[in-house]
């Protein structure tokens, strides 16, 4: 139902089989998996005796975890065309409620310390399921407002950061909540995988096996599910999504509680991994997750993006940040370095995009 | 026909936009296996009186009977699942989405379900929705391009395939011709024809009389979120042209009362 020439002139697209260069070049991830590969190959002529050492590649793949985890709960809200700034103090925050709850016990929270519940292992795993859920209600509490009240999620995200910084210093009196240096949780965030034996062992540190999981499932939920095309049709047209019967509060409530939860997980695993709930650090973490979405080609503007993409970029901005530190990079310069990949990324990615259509 | 054989019956339709009175008291009756058309000025309140019927406006007063029975329209979905269809004026696609995702949006082929969550199959979709084009030779080469690399008159054709594929009982085109070619236009008109022959009961929104004329059995003018006229259509185009435009710029009114008059 359309003219020949508006037929010919538009859409060429590699069909289901065929192969082709400019296709292949212009998928997102490809050439970022490319670029990533390139460092490495960089940094290893470098630096060949350290940069490929076992606990080397340890330190960037909790690197990578930590902001690829972050990362991937941003994606989802941003494909849905909103942001999620929250996340960085949220981590903070979480980091000291589950430090708080493990070592003080419920009796942490000023009104309950009447019933004191001293510090025990067995308080692990409540704590765990408490700060995530805690984690989620935040979250949920984002997509309410963006849905029930149209509050942009810039702002609501916004003040969450700062709900969230200031609470976390407030409940420590900004002192960080230090865990016994024997206790069993801290083997969540600092224990890893030995694949191989001896000194030189292959390590793939448990928080890098939780993002691979995380990653996919949500890569699943995206791809696979219903509610995955949904996600990417309220960032393309939210109007058309609603038209077509799909129940777009819900569809946006669900990503902004994963980007909660995924805070949450950051935090208690930072906490873990640190020995320590730390109120004051973590707070620049979320424009580190957006930086990775954005490295990793996410669109600001919604509607695209992949969980593959998302840790790829992590990894490349992992890496470029170990790589610099082994070459004794000034950690100011380090900055201004990943700021100019930033650029590079959102420039290619708009050539990329105009050049698709 | 008898009024037993209504098939959509909207009565006394209000709705308005703050201080905007975009329908002010509409009654629309759809006959089973009818071509109604739907015209009046820009402005008149024709979109918004369908939006209404496909779920995606709540009208502020009024009802709507579906096969005689009492219906409650609440969301795009409840329309949907009572049969209706609609071709939306601005088309309504998820630009960043394919083809195929675009005709199965809302209501994919799912393979399985996994608790909440629910597996499509993807490689029925596409071999469905190729079908589709396919059936309604529509020119686009491959049903997984984005809709953003497709032609206005391509996504038209897209809005229009995906509202035909369902069997629905009911299919409402808000200007289906306005993005195409003469020969892509009589390719619709030649669909909606074939639609009723299937039994369909269609309602088209137009400014192109001469589209009303070819394919429509009654014609329905609103003006000023009024229904001004409700009559078959009849006589030869230059006529039926002539007694339309009356109605549409105010200068002869069916249904006019004291009440009304501005
Ligand atoms: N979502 C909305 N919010 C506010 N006002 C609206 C909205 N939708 C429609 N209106 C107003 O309602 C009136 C009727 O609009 P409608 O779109 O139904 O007209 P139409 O007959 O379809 O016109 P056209 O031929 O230009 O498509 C207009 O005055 C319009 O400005
Ligand atoms: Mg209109």
């Amino acid at each position: 139902m359309d003219t020949p020439e508006a037929v010919t002139k538009r859409g060429r697209m590699p069909g289901r089989s065929g192969f082709s260069l400019p296709g292949f070049l212009r998928s997102r991830e490809i050439p970022i998996a490319i670029v990533l590969l390139l460092l490495c190959f960089f940094f290893w002529q470098q630096r060949p005796e350290a940069f490929l050492r076992p606990a080397n590649l340890a330190v960037i793949m909790r690197f990578v975890a930590t902001f690829g985890l972050l990362a991937i709960g941003e994606l989802l809200v941003i494909i849905t065309g909103g942001i999620d700034l929250s996340v960085g103090s949220m981590t903070a925050l979480n980091g000291v409620l589950v430090a708080m709850l493990m070592t003080k016990g419920i009796g942490a929270i000023p009104p309950l310390n009447t019933i004191l519940v001293s510090a025990t292992p067995i308080a692990i795993f409540p704590s765990v399921i408490l700060v995530l859920i805690f984690a989620g209600l935040v979250g949920l509490w984002h997509g309410w407002f963006v849905t029930k009240l149209h509050i942009p999620p810039f702002i609501i995200t916004l003040g969450t950061w700062l709900m969230a910084s200031g609470a976390a210093a407030f409940i420590t009196r900004g002192y960080p909540v230090v865990f016994p240096s024997d206790f069993p949780f801290l083997g969540l965030g600092q224990g890893e995988l030995l694949l191989g034996g001896g000194s030189e062992a292959f390590q793939i540190p448990n928080m890098f096996s939780i993002l691979v999981v995380a990653a996919l499932f949500f890569a699943f939920i995206l791809n696979s599910t219903t509610l995955g095309r949904h996600i990417y049709a309220v960032g393309g047209n939210i109007e058309a999504a609603r038209l077509s019967g799909i129940n777009v509060d819900r569809v946006r409530m669900f990503c902004y509680v994963s980007s909660g939860v995924m805070g949450g997980l950051v935090g208690i695993l930072l906490a873990s991994r640190l020995g320590q709930g730390t109120p004051t650090v973590d707070t620049a973490y979320e424009l580190w997750a957006i930086a990775a979405t954005v490295i990793g080609g996410t669109s600001l503007f919604g509607g695209e993006g992949s969980v593959l993409g998302v840790i790829l970029g992590a990894a490349i901005m992992g890496v470029m940040q170990n790589g610099m530190v082994l070459l004794n990079v000034s950690s100011y310069l380090q900055n201004v370095v990943l700021g100019v990949v930033l650029v590079l990324a959102v420039t290619w990615d708009r050539w990329r995009r105009h050049r698709g259509s | 026909m008898s009024a037993q054989s209504s098939i959509v019956e909207m009565q006394n339709i209000k709705k308005y936009f703050g201080a905007v009175r975009a329908l002010r008291g509409v009654d629309l009756t759809l006959h089973r296996g009818e071509v109604l058309g739907l015209v009046g000025d820009n402005a008149a309140g024709k979109s918004t009186l369908m939006k209404v019927l496909s779920g995606a406006y709540s009208p502020d007063e009024g009802q709507i009977l579906i096969e005689g029975a009492r219906a409650h329209i609440a969301n795009p979905d409840d329309s949907r699942r009572q049969g209706i269809e609609m071709v939306y004026q601005d088309f309504a696609l998820a630009n960043n989405l394919d083809v195929a995702s675009n005709v199965f949006l809302g209501r994919e082929v799912v393979r399985w379900q996994l608790g909440p969550l629910r597996i499509m199959n993807k490689r029925a979709m596409e071999d469905l929705a190729r079908d589709l084009v396919a059936r309604l030779k529509i020119d686009i080469e491959s049903v997984r391009l984005k809709v953003e690399n497709l032609s206005g008159g391509q996504r038209q054709a897209v809005a229009i395939g995906r509202a035909t594929a369902f069997d629905a009982k009911v299919i409402i085109m808000d200007e289906p011709t306005a993005a195409l070619s003469v020969a892509a236009i009589s390719k619709v008109l030649d669909l909606v024809r074939e639609l009723k022959a299937h039994g369909c009961s269609i309602i088209i929104i137009s400014h192109r009389l001469e589209d009303i004329h070819a394919v429509c059995d009654r014609v329905i003018v609103l003006r000023q979120g009024r229904k001004v006229a409700d009559r078959p259509v009849i006589g030869d185009i230059h006529e039926f042209r002539e007694q339309i435009v009356a109605y549409m710029v105010g200068a002869k009114d069916d249904f006019a009362t004291e009440m009304d008059q501005p």
